[in-house]
């Protein structure tokens, strides 16, 4: 067990030391000693802040992909499968039309609990299966996003390329002024889902058994379901529709660490966190000096994994 | 120690229960029985609060259930589903555990005594020596035997269980009901909606015969 965590340990320095000396420069030890201001400029100025964003978004979808997965009892549940995010980023495409960006994260926010409301009407008036649930969150995001698209081609917005990168999930574009407020409150909202630990466990057991132990099954609901909102919808807004990390992470997580809840939502955060540093180095490193958006990446082994899950046929007993 | 008073139940406005009353007295084995859809299970998830009845209250040593914190409920009333499905690799361990978070509560580490009961109840059920195994590795006959221990691991006044030896061979049934009289014995008042007669009047103290929503015995 100890080895395991030395290992994480040695995933986040590894994945800070490559998100900070790769991409379209390469930092090595010999040229980090003689730095020209340029050189500087872009290590603190633009790797930095983006490392930073990558480990908030990842840790953020993980953390919320968990939790999701836990008090849905739904292991195919994350913030992207069930559409949450594509509210979120209707959310924001309403303040860049409005100009108001300075509302971006509450808008998200707002978007976020849109479609989240309309997964939980539908799936308690209608008793819709898991896979059902996920499907239904494929529809909003298709509707979501053509949304997204229509307003942007109406509004004539210059920036429709941003926008696009946006649906496809890109750490390049977030504004500086939300950065360090997002990743406290991220922090501070993950840490309070990682106190609650145990009645995720609880409540992932079942209802009746939840009840039973004594959970008040719809106050925690709500409450861990209003924090994945807010989590999700900052996440959106730095980075835009990151889809599967809180998919793929979690259930490696839980692999490798059990999944009494506490602990792999402590391990989650981290992992999370660096794999999306990971990813992001991987996006702006492989068609150097080009980027790619990291949602290429994730998507393209987030999509696998999820294959993978599907085609192994034993879902949801997984782990 | 339990007196239900006047229960009325209904589904989609067609009445299960129509006002059901009895009493279990402190160290009953109860007995359930009855035909499908006679309102068996529901009248167990009412008396765990799972349930709200639209009529009729449950009375705990003369305090209406419904006015009990959750938390001091579980210490009182433990409930077994008929059907527990987990969608996560808990260990034997982790899952029993879980029945001592009425006494940890949401932030509290595990103490001693916790782990003692913990210790205490893998041991009665034999269970002790795959602790560390995952849930879905498990037999049915063993995973019944998980799912039990976490409702002893609870140390209610009153454990409920809906259906204990559903899935298992009648050697495991009588294991499980041997284990479960034992608890009984020492103090624990137990109700148990059982399917087989014969077990039933092998091992209850008392039966109760449900029909279309009226008690007949």
């Amino acid at each position: 067990m100890k080895i395991k965590y030395i290992g994480i340990f040695l995933f986040l320095s590894l994945s800070i030391i490559a998100g900070l000396s790769l991409g379209s420069e390469f930092y090595f030890i010999p040229r980090l000693f003689s730095l020209s201001p340029v050189d500087k400029n872009i290590l603190l100025n633009i790797r930095v802040p983006r490392v930073i964003a990558a480990f908030i978004i990842g840790a953020g979808l993980s953390e919320t992909g968990a939790v999701l997965q836990a008090i849905l009892r739904n292991p195919l549940a994350e913030s992207y499968t069930l559409g949450i995010s594509g509210g979120a980023s209707l959310g924001i495409a309403i303040t860049v039309i409005l100009g108001k960006t300075s509302l971006i994260p509450y808008f998200a926010f707002l978007g976020a609990l849109l479609s989240l409301s309309i997964i939980l009407l539908a799936s308690v008036k209608k008793y819709l299966s898991n896979p059902t649930v996920i499907l239904l969150g494929v529809a909003l995001n298709f509707i979501f996003s053509s949304i997204v698209l229509f307003i942007v081609a109406v509004a004539k917005n210059e920036q429709f390329h941003t926008t696009m990168l946006w649906l496809i999930g890109d750490i390049s574009y977030f504004s500086y002024g939300i950065l360090y407020g997002s990743t406290i409150t991220i922090s501070i909202l993950s840490f309070i889902l990682i106190l609650s630990g145990r009645v995720y466990d609880a409540i992932s057991i079942g209802d009746e058994k939840a009840i039973s132990i004594g959970v008040n099954i719809e106050k925690e609901k709500r409450y861990a379901l209003f924090v994945c909102c807010v989590i999700t919808g900052l996440c959106v807004s730095l980075g835009g529709i990151i889809g599967f990390v809180g998919l793929v992470i979690p259930h490696i997580t839980r692999a490798l660490f059990g999944s009494v809840h506490k602990r792999a939502l402590m391990i989650n955060f981290i992992t999370g966190g660096s794999f999306l540093i990971l990813a992001d180095t991987l996006a702006r490193t492989i068609i150097r000096p080009l980027e790619l958006p990291v949602g290429v990446i994730t998507g393209f082994f987030g999509g696998l994994f999820f294959l993978s899950i599907l085609l192994r046929g034993r879902y949801p007993e997984m782990w | 120690m339990l007196r239900v008073e006047g229960i009325y139940f209904a589904y989609n406005k067609n009445d299960v229960l129509k006002g059901i009353s009895f009493e279990v007295k402190k160290g009953e084995f109860l007995g359930i029985i009855g035909p499908n859809g006679s309102g068996k299970t529901t009248l167990l998830k009412i008396i765990a609060r799972v349930l709200n009845p639209y009529k009729g209250k449950i009375l705990f040593e003369g305090e209406d259930i419904r006015k009990i914190p959750p938390i001091e409920y579980a210490k009182k009333v433990a409930y077994l589903p008929s059907q527990i499905i987990i969608p996560f690799s808990y260990t034997v361990e982790e899952f029993v555990s879980l029945g001592r978070l009425p006494y940890i509560g949401r932030y509290g580490e595990i103490k001693k005594t916790d782990r003692e009961i913990i210790e205490k109840t893998l041991e009665q059920f034999e269970i002790s020596h795959y602790r560390k195994k995952k849930i879905w590795e498990l037999s049915d006959g063993e995973r019944q035997r998980v799912f039990i221990s976490q409702v002893i691991a609870q140390q209610s006044s009153v454990i409920l269980l809906d259906e204990p030896t559903s899935h298992l061979d009648i050697g495991h049934s009588f294991k499980i009901l041997d284990i479960i009289r034992e608890i009984n014995k020492s103090g624990t008042t137990v109700i148990t909606v059982l399917h087989d007669l014969n077990l039933a009047s092998e091992y209850c103290s008392r039966l109760l015969l449900l029909s279309q929503g009226n008690i007949f015995l």
